[in-house]
């Protein structure tokens, strides 16, 4: 299965969210690492067909998923950003809402919701409100309503926000075990989420596809310049001014250890340091990547 | 061989590309054969019958509050007005749909909505001939109740009852295009108020429109139709998350 997105441009009056962006995914997760702003939530929202496109157009399978339309939408899962919407409802009659619209049998449907409960751990609170379960738990009833139609497209948005890192496992080995036979394209702006699921990385800047490839193709961009140093800690203010600097631990030698991600070798008793896609991050956003809480 | 001698070599043969449909299928089979969930086949019926139970519970208890009070108002007023009472009151049966209708019409919930086999719009469209058809039955046993009970000819209680609910569903529909639903449903109720406090204050309008004669009334009530027809119409047809994006803005990109 190919879903291609060709020169896709969204603006909103005169602010280009997304810039002719040019990309073809395959089965697999395909993970949008990029900063807030930087018009994740506009692509994927396009993607899922809920957006409209300035310019350009997506093709599943060679075919425009506009021209697609309901057949689209039936091999689709969504779980959009904000998902907090449906306080009223009780879980169970939430996803029979949804299964409703994702056209699924009474019968089918019901069976459905208690096999996606029980994958993602919510089959205790089947009865309960959704207003009165906790971010991870709705974020999990996201992730099941997604579910719902086995969809062969997966569309997550922000999949992992208000998880607790013993949640994050199970949710990363869940999208492990479902990306086999299927796309699945999931946006954060977490890195640590993604480091070991993704088969691809797409690093989305202003708009625009900055960098596309394996994660160790993106390892590779950044190797020879990521460099790790001991320093004295009035010197610090100095280094951050000049350079990206990264994790900042206790060292042995000096005050403390800057890691460093530079084209140049910083300092002359510089090491130079194993990247990790933390260090990509920086090195195109000129920022620290969020970590999760565990860390 | 050299490429131009295979392609004169195979311009020998005739392909006749399958059409378009065809094409489709094989593209939707394809992606279905992967899949534990195939591709339901939907009828507007099915939609609509697995709508039912998405009404608000609301909707359902107002109506049938609606039902008891008109039977309850019919055999205890006795009044030569008494018709009008179905003209004032079938507004409110817009006013309580509008919820049910527009309970979509959320940023969010269009977000997630709009994603799934069945649009939005279509979920609307199914809605509105839920409401549209409870309210039918409701108004045709109110003119029956009125019917028997007063002079006034079937008719014209059937064409007064229906002018007050096209003419208050058109003034809902156009609100809530522009407004979120419940300063539509203030506002309607407003205008419905006023509406109603002037056909009982007001002698002369409650006697003008009991006077009005037949063409007059099918006209006003085949203009309003119309309008309301046109509406709902423009409401479908732009029942999507841009629209929801133009009247409430965006919070991420």
């Amino acid at each position: 299965m190919e879903l291609k997105i060709s020169n896709i441009t969204k603006k909103y009056g005169d602010k280009i969210a997304v810039d002719n962006v040019n990309v073809t995914l395959e089965n697999g997760v395909c993970a949008l690492l990029g900063a807030n702003g930087s018009g994740k939530t506009t692509l994927m929202r396009m993607i899922a067909g809920v957006l409209g496109n300035t310019k350009g157009s997506i093709s599943l399978d060679g075919r425009n998923i506009e021209i697609l339309d309901s057949a689209y939408r039936n091999v689709l899962g969504y779980l959009p950003q904000n998902f907090g919407c449906y306080k009223d409802f009780k879980v169970k009659d939430f996803l029979l809402y949804m299964c409703a619209l994702k056209g699924l049998d009474g019968k089918f449907a019901k069976k459905r919701c208690e096999e996606m409960l029980l994958k993602v751990g919510l089959e205790n609170v089947s009865n309960k409100k959704i207003g009165a379960l906790s971010g991870g738990m709705k974020q999990r009833l996201g992730i099941a309503q997604a579910l719902l139609n086995d969809p062969t497209i997966l569309i997550l948005d922000e999949p992992t926000a208000g998880l607790d890192p013993k949640e994050r496992i199970r949710f990363r080995n869940l999208i492990c075990e479902l990306s086999k036979d299927r796309i699945i394209i999931y946006a954060t702006h977490i890195v640590s989420d993604i480091s070991y699921i993704a088969d691809r990385v797409l690093l989305m800047k202003a708009g625009r596809i900055v960098a596309d490839g394996s994660t160790e193709e993106l390892l590779n961009i950044v190797k020879g310049k990521v460099w790790s140093v001991d320093i004295m800690r009035n010197e610090l203010e100095s280094y951050q001014n000049k350079y990206s600097v990264g994790a900042i631990s206790d060292s042995k030698i000096k005050d403390v250890n800057v890691r460093i991600v530079s084209d140049v070798k910083p300092d002359e008793k510089a090491i130079e340091a194993l990247p990790d896609l933390d260090d990509v991050y920086l090195y195109y956003f000129g920022e620290v990547a969020e970590v999760e809480n565990s860390n | 061989m050299k490429n131009k001698e295979i392609k004169s070599a195979l311009d020998y043969y005739d392909v006749k590309l399958p059409d378009e449909d065809k094409i489709e299928s094989t593209v939707l089979n394809v992606i279905n054969s992967q899949r534990t969930v195939k591709t339901p086949e939907l009828s507007f019926k099915r939609i609509i019958i697995s709508q039912i139970s998405s009404v608000k519970n609301s909707f359902w208890f107002f109506s049938f509050l609606f039902l008891i009070v008109i039977v309850f108002m019919y055999l205890k007023i006795d009044s030569e007005y008494t018709t009008l009472f179905l003209f004032s009151t079938t507004p409110f049966l817009n006013i309580i749909a509008l919820p049910t209708l527009f309970f979509t019409f959320n940023r969010e919930r269009m977000e997630l909505e709009g994603t799934c086999l069945i649009k939005p719009a279509t979920v609307f469209s199914a809605k509105s001939v839920i409401c549209g058809a409870l309210d039918l039955i409701l108004i045709l046993f109110a003119v029956l109740i009125s019917a028997i009970v007063t002079d006034v000819p079937v008719l014209q209680s059937a064409f007064l009852g229906f002018l007050g609910y096209t003419s208050s569903a058109f003034i809902a529909m156009c609100f809530s295009l522009f407004f979120k639903t419940q300063v539509a449903m203030a506002v309607t109720s407003a205008i419905y108020a006023v509406a109603v406090s002037s056909v009982f204050v007001f002698e002369d309008v409650a006697n003008f429109i009991l006077n009005m004669n037949f063409a007059t009334l099918s006209i006003i009530f085949l203009l309003f139709f119309l309008l309301l027809s046109g509406v709902v119409y423009y409401t479908k047809n732009n029942y999507k998350y841009e629209r929801v994006v133009f009247l409430y803005g965006t919070e991420n990109i």
